[in-house]
């Protein structure tokens, strides 16, 4: 499992961040961070709320 | 670019959504409207509104957009549907934009790069650090009325709780606080007889931007000298590709910031409490479990208030939306109040239900680039109004009617009394004492 990270619609917004904050980090530069692009398989539930959250659809999961 | 000009003139639908009494009227005799477009013309076609700020002779009307989906679409298409024209109905000189809309009325690639200088304030971790400052806001807002059993609820507490918050986030220190929310009122209510008393908006609207100017000159002159651990602070010091905002730029956000962080909390706190009078199972069932139910009732008093009506957007080029062609250049006018009352989204949205899951309303936007950067600290706030009120002041009741504000863009109320039980023990203050 892969987490892709469209910054051309990201609008850092951090709503991902709220849901996981161990896997996504909205930086102080206002740029939004990937923390770990391949997380473990057992925490995909997580990954997949994390990716609904995002109100600008800059998140999705490969594999 | 093609020009609508050696365009055929096309016909004007019939439903009214232009005429001044149409925004001056209710939010129920306009939903009926609403209600009656998404199910027979959702992209439909209208003449300019009545009464603009500024004569625009070209502006031939506008393009309706009232379902949730359609309105999400147009939200998310950014090259197709502008920003940088404008966001509010009425066509502007660029100068009052630049001045008053900052980042809000721009277009990528600059929108994104100013928009991430802005997130930086406005991450996750910002909003847990400055959690508890909400809350104490929210309490000595409460305090400064909890003893005397009647308040006027906008100026005395809605409209402080988001007033106090953004000001102490940006940096605005208590003296000019109530200058400043008295005068980014004038943005949104300019349309309204009883917030501009007689006097001419333009003009009016001016005065009130070259007063915020004045303030946030002051201000930026004393970080300068003296940097805080501060947004105002923070918008001096940023660079944007390599360079540094001019005074103009950071006026421009502070203006915005003030407006966007005060008025609109202001009027989901306000309708709020509203509903909570007039849905009293409502109440009962969230003061069963305050802390557990508070997340998903302030989505659904956020849905219920729908703070901004409207949004604009302006045709980049000729192209499609639901079926209708839109022409480069054209006004598409995005209702969000409909889009939250829209039935093929919402089971019986007339009915507030805080339990409502999920509730997919659109009152931060529909999910483009423009998505309410404010969304996690508006939520922050409601939540720790509503907990502050209900926890102290469980039977609070608004008397009477409400005095709404006629805008074709906020959903707004000028003023609305309360009545309660007094807090027992609670000293009766001021609210100008309110603050340290």
């Amino acid at each position: 499992m892969r987490i892709v990270h469209d910054e051309s619609r990201c609008a850092s917004l951090g709503m991902c961040e709220s849901v996981a904050p161990d896997l996504f980090e909205v930086g102080e530069d206002g740029v939004l961070r990937v923390l770990d692009p391949t997380p473990d398989q057992a925490r995909r539930l997580l990954v997949e709320h994390a990716v609904a959250a995002c109100p600008t659809g800059a998140l999705s999961i490969e594999g | 670019m093609t020009t609508t000009e050696d365009s055929p003139p096309r016909s004007f639908d019939p439903a009214d959504l232009s005429s001044l009494a149409f925004w001056s009227g209710t939010a129920a005799d306009r939903e009926r409207t609403f209600a009656e477009l998404r199910r027979e013309r959702p992209v439909s076609w209208h003449p300019p509104v009545e009464r603009p700020m500024f004569e625009d002779p070209d502006d031939r009307g506008f393009w309706a957009v009232v379902r949730h989906a359609d309105l999400v679409e147009v939200t998310k298409r950014h090259e197709d549907f502008r920003s940088g024209e404008g966001i509010v109905f009425d066509s502007m000189p660029q100068e009052l934009l630049d001045a008053g809309q900052g980042f809000i009325a721009m277009d990528p690639p600059r929108h994104t790069r100013i928009r991430r200088l802005l997130a930086s304030a406005f991450t996750p971790r910002q909003m847990r650090r400055i959690g508890a400052q909400i809350d104490a806001n929210a309490r000595l807002v409460v305090d400064a009325v909890a003893g005397r059993g009647e308040a006027e609820f906008v100026s005395e507490v809605a409209a402080l709780v988001p007033l106090h918050n953004i000001c102490d986030m940006v940096g605005v220190p208590a003296e000019h606080r109530l200058t400043i929310l008295h005068e980014a009122e004038l943005v949104g209510g300019w349309r309204d007889s009883d917030v501009m008393a007689g006097q001419d908006p333009a003009a009016r609207l001016f005065e009130a931007t070259m007063t915020m100017f004045g303030i946030v000159d002051e201000l930026m002159q004393a970080r300068r000298e003296d940097p805080r651990d501060d947004l105002l602070t923070a918008l001096l010091e940023a660079e944007v590709d390599g360079e540094r905002l001019d005074e103009y730029d950071i006026a421009s956000f502070f203006n915005l910031l003030m407006i966007a962080g005060t008025d609109t909390t202001r009027q989901s706190i306000s309708h709020g409490l509203k509903a909570l009078t007039d849905f009293p199972d409502q109440r009962e069932w969230l003061l069963a479990d305050l802390p557990g139910r508070m997340p998903g009732a302030v989505e659904e008093i956020v849905r219920w208030a729908t703070p901004i009506m409207t949004f604009r957007r302006t045709a980049a080029r000729d192209c499609a939306l639901a079926g209708q062609q839109i022409r480069a250049g054209e006004k598409v006018i995005l209702f969000y109040a409909s889009a939250n009352w829209d039935t093929e989204v919402f089971d019986h949205p007339e009915r507030l239900d805080l339990s409502r899951v999920p509730n997919r309303h659109v009152s931060f936007g529909g999910g483009g680039i423009h998505h309410c950067l404010g969304n996690q600290l508006a939520r922050m706030q409601i939540a720790a109004t509503f907990t502050e009120l209900l926890t102290r002041l469980p039977d609070i009741q608004v008397v009477g009617e409400p005095h709404y504000s006629s805008s074709t863009f906020f959903h707004g109320v000028n003023s609305m009394t309360v009545g309660f039980t007094p807090e027992v023990g609670a000293a009766v203050r001021s609210t100008a004492e309110a603050r340290p």
